[in-house]
């Protein structure tokens, strides 16, 4: 008996090591989530304006998850591991421009849906912080307002980091919305 | 030294000293010894066979034992090719007293592992290697020689039983081991396979053992039970075979004939016929036959040996010869343009009775002949074409038995073309005598029947045109609830909206998938990935 005992002893002991082995004592670091809009805005009631609507973003297929992007170098990105967008980039991308449209021009209303309107359609190839850093944004955007009258705008934005990490990297991103919202207003 | 001192001194004594030491007795016992043990030795020593075999598969010389019952009695000394270098002859030694296994008859097999019809046999084997078995006849006479059997043996020379040779000349070829059946239970299995080139059948020993052999009488039949049968009949459909075994690897199953006596018991091997089916049984059985000669005026294509001769659908017999032949038909009468059919009427095929003798329906056939008895060739098998004889009462009494040689004559039916125009004549007086006045009136008030009748076939139109309207109106309300899911609907965006959602969730298990497939082992052992390199900043 004493024997069995024992055995059962060694056999517990044995198992806790090995389940032991399986354990990871070190803690993962935290996680980090980001949103494009700081803040809520408001702008003025619109009435006679002239509708618009933003179509949804095509982003590349490497930004089409939660997960943020850092380029390396001139073809080498590296896809984090514990900063995520907290929203849909595309949605948020979309919903940034709208309101920002919308602040910037009184004689116009841009919404995500809309009958017979002007349709923009914004395709984005490059939005990410690189490692040295900088910001980019780059792509090009279609006004589309009937068959008749289509026009095609390319866009190449940057934007400088001054103390580097991903919060400037991310506001450093919105600030280049904004300016593309000017740009696409520039061209209505 | 004086007298008295060289008188006192001793003189020696002198022994003649025996010149056999006895020391010379142990190597002598040595030696005896040394002759007991080579005696014995040479006294229980083996007994030195040959066994033969066609190849030495699994044989080990020194190595490969001996058994009976799983018992070692010898083992194989060496392995050499036979003097014509067909065989290989294994020399076995076998222990002294293991020699009433070497009967003439004994048969020795080696044991491997084997897959065939019969399942799966030496499996141990493939641990602990091959051996050699023998099983011990009963021969009063010993060998030294043994031609090894290259599988075991269904029987050994010491079963109880009976051994028997089918003959087959058609039908599904069975295999050695296949099992023989009866009623269901298995009795005994084909021993033998063999082609007999000049009879051009084949020959199946088989061995049934006791106490089942007794059910083997002289009116036991014997047939191949192979695969399966379909019966349909007014009972519906049945399938029917004799044993899983049976249905997938063939089988032999027999028993006596429900028509038949017991007979005689068998006790001696014989010869049986093998039959294709059960079926065959009634119809290919020798009976005693009369012969008749049917006098064809049409053609006998399709009319083959064996096909049945009927009498309004009972058979009574075969055909014997379709034609008997330009020769015979010469002799018999030169001027003979029509084609003579030998059949054999089978008179036990309709009763058993011995009340009833050939003669009796002979002397029967030839009353019925006389009062109108006719054959004539019919469609046995549209697919085929086949012809079978077919016997029929007519009104077409004859006064004299018609003769072909020595052959009786049935008289041939009107059959075929010969029949068709005479069926076309009485068709055609049928049709004079049809009252075509009569017919034409009620043809009229066929006609006005079938004007009230289109009346009302017109009502029906109209009616149908209103369910083809409502259907109309059924479609465009289903086109009007199709309109709702328009693009610019709720319902379509609520469906792009889970498109998105689902499309957004699979890319986020992309990253995860990837690590799966890049390390499977993540799930359970995963390292913390190192902490995100940060963008750098140009003013830090």
């Amino acid at each position: 008996m004493r024997i069995l005992s024992h055995l059962k002893i060694c056999l517990a002991s044995a198992a806790v090591l090995v389940l032991g082995g399986c354990v990871n004592s070190e803690a993962p670091p935290d996680t980090f989530y980001y949103v494009l809009d700081p803040a809520p805005q408001t702008y003025d009631a619109k009435t006679n304006a002239t509708p618009y609507k933003i179509k949804p973003v095509v982003l590349p297929d490497y930004m089409n998850q939660p997960n943020l992007v850092l380029k390396l170098s001139d073809h080498q990105i590296k896809i984090t591991n514990y900063h995520f967008w907290a929203a849909d980039l595309r949605q948020s991308v979309q919903s940034v421009l709208i309101n920002e449209l919308n602040l910037i021009n009184n004689a116009a209303s841009f919404s995500n849906n809309c009958g017979q309107c002007t349709e923009i359609s914004v395709y984005i190839q490059h939005y990410y912080p690189t490692e040295d850093g900088d910001v980019v944004l780059s792509g090009n955007y279609q006004i589309n307002s009937g068959q008749q009258s289509q026009s095609l705008h390319s866009f190449s934005l940057k934007n400088s980091l001054q103390k580097g990490g991903y919060d400037e990297a991310v506001a450093a991103m919105r600030k280049l919305l904004d300016e593309l919202a000017a740009d696409i207003n520039k061209k209505l | 030294m004086n007298d008295d001192q060289a008188d006192t001194i001793a003189r020696p004594i002198l022994e003649t000293k025996s010149r056999f030491s006895v020391i010379w007795l142990l190597p002598f016992i040595a030696f005896i010894i040394g002759m007991g043990m080579v005696y014995h030795q040479w006294q229980n020593r083996g007994i030195e066979i040959v066994l033969v075999f066609e190849n030495a598969e699994g044989l080990e010389a020194k190595k490969t034992k001996v058994k009976f019952r799983n018992v070692d009695i010898g083992t194989l000394k060496s392995i050499r090719f036979s003097e014509d270098g067909a065989n290989v002859d294994a020399v076995v030694e076998i222990d002294h007293d293991m020699q009433r296994f070497l009967q003439a008859d004994s048969q020795f097999w080696v044991v491997r592992p084997r897959i065939g019809s019969s399942g799966v046999s030496g499996f141990g084997t493939l641990l602990s290697g091959a051996y050699i078995t023998v099983e011990p006849g009963k021969s009063p006479y010993s060998a030294e020689r043994f031609v090894g059997l290259e599988t075991p043996p269904i029987s050994s020379p010491t079963d109880a039983g009976i051994k028997l040779n089918l003959l087959s000349s058609g039908g599904k070829s069975l295999q050695e081991g296949n099992p023989v059946i009866y009623r269901g239970f298995e009795v005994g299995a084909i021993e033998t396979v063999e082609f007999d080139v000049e009879s051009r059948r084949v020959s199946y020993g088989i061995f049934i053992r006791a106490p089942f052999d007794s059910l083997i009488t002289t009116n036991t039949h014997f047939w191949n039970s192979g695969g399966f049968s379909v019966t349909a009949n007014s009972a519906g459909l049945t399938v029917d075979f004799a044993s899983l075994e049976s249905f997938i690897s063939g089988g032999v199953q027999f028993d006596i004939p429900e028509d038949l006596e017991l007979g005689q018991a068998v006790v001696e091997s014989r010869n049986f016929t093998l039959y294709p089916n059960k079926n065959a049984i009634t119809e290919d059985r020798t009976y005693e036959y009369l012969e008749y000669v049917i006098l064809v005026e049409d053609s006998v294509g399709g009319l083959e040996i064996d096909a049945p001769v009927e009498y309004r659908g009972i058979r009574i017999g075969r055909v014997h010869r379709p034609y008997l032949g330009f020769h015979q038909t010469n002799l018999i009468s030169p001027d003979e343009n029509r084609i003579a059919v030998v059949i054999h009427v089978e008179p036990k095929r309709i009763t058993q009775n011995d009340d009833y003798s050939k003669e009796w329906f002979d002397e029967q056939f030839r009353g019925w002949i006389k009062t109108g008895l006719a054959a004539s060739l019919v469609t046995a098998n549209y697919i085929t074409g086949a012809l079978k004889v077919s016997l029929d009462m007519t009104n077409d009494a004859v006064e004299e038995i018609e003769y072909f040689g020595n052959y009786t004559v049935i008289p041939s039916a009107k059959s075929g073309f010969a029949s068709i125009l005479e069926k076309t004549d009485q068709l055609l007086s049928k049709l004079n005598n049809l009252p075509l006045d009569e017919l034409a009136q009620s043809t009229n008030q066929a006609i006005l029947s079938a004007n009230t009748a289109m009346i009302s076939a017109n009502d029906t139109v109209l009616a149908t045109q209103s369910v083809l309207e409502s259907v109309d109106a059924t479609l465009a309300e289903a086109r009007r609830s199709l309109e709702g899911l328009q693009t610019d609907s709720p319902i379509y965006q609520k469906l792009e909206n889970n498109l998105d959602e689902l499309e957004r969730t699979l890319n986020m298990m992309q990253p995860f998938l990837q690590e799966i497939r890049r390390k499977p082992n993540s799930l359970i052992f995963s390292d913390s990935p190192p902490p995100d390199e940060q963008p750098k900043g140009k003013n830090p």
